[in-house]
């Protein structure tokens, strides 16, 4: 593993144990509950856009299956459902802000377009809790952009021209209207989905990464916006540089109406795709 | 009178210009102002107006402690007629409000960022003396609030940005504006002080393209704006919302240049500069006709405006002006001065020659005439008329689909909003009819409607007498 990565799983490592002991949770979702779809993604070797002064150029990934989509407010709402700790009137203040499933208040709960959202809202412990009751657990940076690299075609489609373009407009391409249901994006060559949408998604070492701009950390020479423009070997991948720059400047309790997730799941040796 | 009025000005704006160095010398020696005086009562809460709008003068003679707060906004709102483009703000505008505070005080900033944000934002200010302006401390994610603190040690006008990553997109989504720290003794008095700063825009459609427009990356690589905007807006100050005065006033500008990459040679069109404090600073320059402010910079221009009329401000680097909507209005109003400004005569009627002596010729080269004398002020000497100001002749939808409807418009004038060519306009049209005859209406109504690429058709004076016998209200 690399330097970025042992840096920032010291700072994420103690809280997934707050997280997790914390709640207690039951480890699995219930027999009955369709089981969300997860594909293999076989890792390797990739060229990070994080690469430069924070680390190697290159990074060396396991076999993971990940999520084909993000997970939804219906899936979340039963989530809660289960685990009524995780309610907006139960949970911690620790663990998730006032602004933590904000947006449910005023929502249609039986229209299905809700529920078939990606949810949002949902702080990076509440995230944590949730990948651990489907046995799971958040990806690192490095897995989720090694996936976001792919696109229909190929696994590493980041030099296709015009690709940052595409990328900002899907970003914006919803104006202040809430994200596009699930599964409207096409799969990429993992069967994986929906990873360019205008919704950022979680990484379990968010908080190491360059970006710089977390408030609350003492460490953090990396502060600036040079910095973070430091940090990233290509600087015109703006799609990229807005994700990472918005969630490092983020506390794990906060919820943003912008920021969602997906879990990953380890895969057992030998079965780790080609 | 107005003269005297003016090197009056000038003196007093020369002793404080002195006075000002003067101050900052001391500055530099003493490096502080001492504790400031609000510190041991209630800190004063700054009243944040919106642009083109600038607090009033301070008149205090101490320091004290100042609290501003700002709050980041991403919006979606019109970058032009019809055009729709996600904005980022500091207090819902672009620029965001003016910071007015005096030399010496102690800022108490709050940063809020927006829960519906969907980036972290932050606050580069250049009245700050300490590492990054102050950004380190105010990066916000949405939902959150910072709070820093800094002493403005010098008096100038400056810039302040947002500065999280990608910076360049966060400054050409409109994340700018300007603090002025007033020096000890205040700035001179003027009659009317107004807030302008130009950015440039990106967006993936061309110019006036409708619609939502995403940011384009590749124009902003290759410094090629789609726009380029005082205030964020197209028509921001032109129609309704032109600046105003009153003739013999003196108004001051703050303006700046919140880029991201052009630099703005800012010039009043039938104006000089009496005063320019230079980049913002204590400088003062005099006479000047366009003043070059660069990205990331400011510049207190100071005119008198002597004569009426319509003055506009704009980019010199022209064609942004023209074509890339760089374009306000400042609008005066009072009696014609003619000893200073007179239209003794002009745009005569060439002879016709002898092939040229048949009636048709003649009525259109007598059309050319009213038109070049008159229209053209407005409506360009290509018709094509001022984006966000006047409508255009040519190519006019409006024009063709009713020529006859034209007579009353020239005759009675015309106020209101029109849409042409899917573009709206809300300006002022003059009547002309006490200063144009029948045949001088028809003959530039036909001119107008065989020229500029319009459909052609024929008015005739007669028609031009039925409407006029039937007054303003047909």
């Amino acid at each position: 593993m690399t330097r970025a990565i042992a840096r920032a799983s010291r700072l994420a490592v103690p809280a997934l144990i707050v997280a997790i002991s914390a709640c207690a949770l039951a480890p699995a979702w219930s027999a009955t509950d369709v089981a969300p779809a997860y594909r293999i993604v076989p890792g390797g070797n990739f060229e990070s856009v994080l690469a430069g002064m924070h680390g190697p150029a290159s990074v060396r990934l396991r076999p993971f299956s990940m999520r084909v989509e993000p997970v939804t407010n219906g899936e979340f709402l039963r989530f809660v459902r289960e685990h009524p700790r995780w309610r907006r009137d139960r949970v911690p203040p620790v663990l998730a802000s006032r602004a933590y499933l904000a947006a449910w208040s005023a929502s249609p709960r039986a229209d299905r377009r809700w529920r078939d959202r990606p949810v949002t809202g949902v702080s990076w412990y509440a995230a944590l809790a949730y990948c651990a009751s489907e046995g799971a657990r958040l990806p690192t940076w490095f897995e989720w952009e090694f996936v976001a690299a792919a696109d229909a075609h190929r696994r590493d489609a980041r030099e296709v021209p015009g690709r940052d373009q595409v990328l900002l407009d899907r970003i914006f391409a919803d104006g202040d209207r809430p994200p596009a249901p699930v599964g409207a994006g096409r799969a990429d060559v993992y069967g994986i989905r929906d990873l360019h949408g205008p919704v950022w998604e979680w990484t379990s070492d968010y908080a190491g990464m360059p970006g710089g701009s977390r408030p609350h950390e003492a460490a953090a020479g990396a502060r600036s916006c040079a910095a973070t423009a430091l940090g990233f070997a290509d600087k015109r991948d703006y799609a990229l540089l807005m994700r990472a720059a918005s969630l490092s400047a983020m506390s794990p309790a906060d919820a943003s109406s912008h920021v969602g997730f997906r879990c990953v799941r380890g895969v057992p040796a030998g079965s780790g795709g080609r | 009178m107005a003269n005297s009025k003016s090197s009056m000005a000038a003196v007093f704006a020369t002793t404080v210009g002195i006075l000002l160095v003067t101050a900052t010398a001391v500055v530099r020696a003493a490096q502080d102002h001492g504790k400031p005086v609000a510190r041991r009562g209630t800190p004063i809460e700054e009243r944040l107006v919106p642009p083109p709008a600038v607090p009033p003068p301070i008149h205090r003679d101490h320091p004290a402690r100042v609290i501003v707060r700002l709050e980041t906004r991403e919006i979606v709102r019109q970058i032009a007629d019809g055009v729709r483009y996600t904005f980022w703000t500091f207090n819902g505008s672009v620029p965001g409000p003016l910071i007015r505070v005096r030399e010496g005080d102690t800022v108490e900033l709050h940063l809020k960022n927006d829960a519906s944000s969907r980036m972290a934002h932050n606050i580069d200010m250049h009245a700050v003396m300490g590492p990054g302006g102050g950004a380190a401390a105010t990066v916000t994610p949405p939902g959150r609030e910072s709070v820093f603190s800094f002493k403005a040690l010098r008096s100038g006008l400056f810039i302040y940005h947002c500065a999280t990553a990608p910076v360049p997109m966060h400054i050409a989504n409109g994340m700018y504006g300007l603090i002025l720290v007033e020096p000890p003794g205040g700035l001179p008095k003027v009659d009317h002080e107004y807030y302008v700063v130009q950015g440039d825009f990106y967006l993936s459609g061309g110019y006036h393209e409708p619609g939502l427009q995403t940011f384009d990356m590749q124009k902003l690589l290759l410094e090629q704006p789609t726009y380029v905007l005082f205030n964020g807006r197209e028509g921001s100050m032109t129609g309704p919302r032109a600046l105003t005065a009153s003739v013999g006033d003196h108004v001051r500008l703050f303006v700046g240049d919140g880029g991201p990459n052009l630099a703005s040679s800012f010039h009043v069109i039938g104006g000089i500069f009496d005063d320019v404090n230079v980049e913002g600073g204590t400088l003062v320059n005099h006479h000047v006709q366009t003043t070059l402010i660069p990205p990331g910079g400011a510049s207190i221009v100071e005119l008198e405006l002597p004569v009426p009329g319509t003055f506009l401000m704009v980019d010199h680097a022209i064609t942004r002006a023209f074509m890339q909507g760089a374009l306000g209005e400042i609008r005066v109003t009072g009696p014609p001065q003619p000893q200073i400004y007179d239209h003794v005569s002009g745009g005569e009627p060439v002879p016709a020659g002898a092939a040229a002596a048949s009636g048709p010729l003649d009525a259109m080269a007598d059309g050319r005439r009213v038109f070049n004398q008159i229209c053209s002020a407005c409506h360009q000497g290509n018709a094509m008329g001022l984006p966000g100001a006047f409508p255009p002749l040519a190519m006019s939808d409006f024009l063709n689909a009713a020529p006859k409807r034209a007579i009353g418009i020239v005759l009675h004038g015309l106020s209101g909003r029109i849409t042409v060519n899917s573009t709206g306009y809300e300006s002022v049209m003059p009547a002309l009819g006490a200063q144009l005859s029948d045949e001088e209406i028809a003959h530039v109504l036909t001119f107008v409607l065989n020229n500029f690429n319009n459909r052609g058709g024929h008015i005739d004076p007669s028609e031009v007498r039925a409407v006029r016998a039937g007054g303003p209200g047909q």
